[in-house]
């Protein structure tokens, strides 16, 4: 990265072979500022990239499903409402960890089923179950990008998280007093408008610490990419903080593993605690003029 | 023969009026009619059919039999299983626009400003203009008193300011009618007076309204008709001189002399 650098390299080296060497300031920064600069060391930040770009991907998409989940479980369409009334339970009572092994897996052989039936092989013979294994035919198989892994990582999470945010949500829809839509449409409100202006603003003040709470278990659920075979920023500190020696890399040092967790523990502090200062904040704006013991918010 | 004019049609007509909720049949065939101008007080005991009657005006709650003409206007159902719905929803939201309701627990939109609470549904279902249901908001809020208010939330008021911008919020409709729903039996007692001369004063200016009351006297004082609803029907009705020093009916002086013994 900066050209000082195999000069650095080099007399780090001879420093660290000889003990009555010491190694100055200026010396030190320098060798950070390589050491911190090697290709390897730009992938642990790129997999924190891409951890923040699928928590900035998972969030809308588990909204939206989350959204049509509670609605849905209204519709007046019983196959509609029976399938989204399962959607909203199924979170509360299977591990989440088997969601994460089973949902991109289903959506991974259904894709490959898709083309394998659809599109691509239509002139093979060989069966996609052949009774042991699945096989696609070549054309049809999911080639495992890092891309393609992303895109399933955030819709596997989004089905997941959706769930979650389905039970949120259905649950501060039902909190809302009844009255204050009955009010609504004993004055003339059509249904649309009492769902916009009255049902749904008066809804995120139940659904906020609901919604508190999931997003940091969706960021302590992060960790479990490495179940949809992404290499995430826990893999790559283990592997930077081994003992590096000379033999082995440019830029030697001990076993840092405790400093590289630490700093992924400060990373997620960090992320945590921020995320819970924009709470507080929309919370104190969906609470404006809410007092919890006053009767105006509806039947006693 | 020459139509009617509008003026000339009842405000508020029912006729024949049954509504059950599952086994229990609370309304027994209710007739009731409020002509322009008139202030109809309905008294009776707890459990009689007056909330149920109130809400089946505007159709939050749906009479299984019966018909209701609001200005002339009948509502139309349909059937639904053993029962019926309205068949035309806006011809619903139309009459619910032209009905303004005060309810007991005063109802007011928590989220919202008091001003935007008399402004919203003026907005959405009369269509007014930004300016305009703010302009009316400000007259019908200083009409109640509380124009001083209407930047504050509802929490931030005391009952009886609540029940008045909820009053204000009816008014600025400038509905046909008004529906009361025992307006101040949820206030403490040093609170009713203000509600009350607010309703007296609307009385007073001949609008139509149809009010459930607990206070006998403030029925006396503003009514043109006191209607007595006992177990679902109508057992008398009249004007307050005569269902007050007058009553007939033996159920009526029981409740009559239990209330004033209250
Ligand atoms: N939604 C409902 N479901 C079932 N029963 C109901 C419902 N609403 C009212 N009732 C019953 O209908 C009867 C009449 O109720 P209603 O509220 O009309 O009485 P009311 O005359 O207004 O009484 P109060 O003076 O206590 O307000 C009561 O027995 C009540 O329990
Ligand atoms: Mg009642």
């Amino acid at each position: 990265m900066f050209e000082y650098c195999p000069a650095i390299a080099e007399q780090v080296k001879i420093a660290l072979g000889d003990e009555s060497l010491s190694i100055s300031l200026q010396d030190r920064l320098q060798w950070f500022s390589c050491y911190f600069t090697t290709k390897k060391h730009l992938s642990i930040f790129r997999a924190a990239g891409v951890v923040m770009l699928i928590l900035a991907f998972t969030v809308p998409v588990s909204l939206l499903l989350g959204f049509m989940g509670a609605l849905g479980k209204a519709s007046r369409w019983p196959i509609i409402s029976q399938i989204c009334s399962i959607y909203v339970i199924m979170v509360r009572g299977i591990p989440d960890i088997i969601f994460f092994l089973f949902v991109p897996l289903t959506i991974e052989i259904g894709i490959e089923f898709f083309l394998h039936k659809a599109i691509y092989c239509r002139d093979v013979v060989e069966p996609f179950f052949n009774g042991i294994n699945l096989q696609p035919c070549p054309d049809a198989a999911i080639i495992p990008t890092q891309f393609n892994r992303i895109v399933l990582a955030i819709v596997a999470y989004g089905i997941v998280f959706g769930s979650f945010a389905a039970n949120i949500i259905d649950g501060a829809l039902k909190a809302v007093p009844f009255g204050q839509r009955e009010t609504g449409a004993a004055f003339g409100l059509t249904r649309f408008q009492v769902f916009r202006d009255i049902h749904m603003p008066q809804m995120w003040r139940f659904a906020l610490p609901g919604f508190s709470n999931l997003w940091l278990i969706l960021i302590k659920a992060t960790p479990l990419l490495f179940l949809l075979g992404i290499q995430d920023i826990i893999y790559y500190a283990d592997l930077l903080g081994k003992v590096a020696t000379r033999r082995y890399s440019t830029y030697p040092h001990g076993d840092w593993k405790l400093w590289y967790f630490l700093a992924l523990g400060v990373f997620y502090l960090l992320l945590t605690m921020g995320s819970q200062l924009v709470f507080s904040r929309l919370e104190r704006r969906f609470n404006q003029g809410m007092s919890i013991n006053n009767a105006s918010s509806g039947r006693v | 023969m020459i139509p009617p004019e509008p003026q000339d049609q009842p405000v508020i007509e029912l006729s024949d009026i049954h509504k059950s909720f599952s086994d229990l049949h609370v309304l027994k065939g209710v007739n009731l009619t409020a002509n322009k101008g008139d202030v109809v007080a309905m008294i009776g005991s707890s459990g009689s059919g007056k909330s149920t009657l109130l809400r089946c005006v505007n159709l939050l709650e749906v009479p299984e039999k019966g018909r209701i003409a609001i200005s002339g206007e009948d509502i139309t159902f349909k059937p639904k299983g053993n029962d019926r719905l309205p068949s035309n929803a806006a011809q619903v939201n139309r009459i619910r626009a032209n009905l303004s309701m005060v309810f007991q627990q005063f109802n007011l939109w928590a989220h919202l400003t008091i001003m935007d609470n008399v402004v919203l549904p003026q907005r959405r279902v009369l269509k007014r203009s930004k300016q305009e249901a703010r302009q009316r908001a400000t007259d019908t809020l200083r009409r109640v008193g509380i124009d001083d208010k209407a930047d504050a939330f509802p929490a931030q008021l005391s009952g009886g300011q609540q029940q008045r911008a909820a009053i204000a919020r009816a008014l600025a409709m400038d509905p046909a009618a008004l529906l009361f729903d025992e307006p101040t039996s949820a206030l403490d007692p040093e609170l009713e007076g203000e509600v009350l001369r607010v309703i007296k004063s609307l009385a007073d200016e001949d609008r139509t309204m149809l009010l459930v009351t607990h206070d006998m006297r403030f029925a006396r004082d503003v009514a043109d008709k006191v209607v007595f609803l006992h177990q679902g029907r109508i057992e008398e009705e009249g004007t307050p001189k005569e269902l007050f020093d007058n009553p007939k009916s033996e159920r009526l002086q029981q409740f009559l002399s239990a209330s004033v013994s209250r």
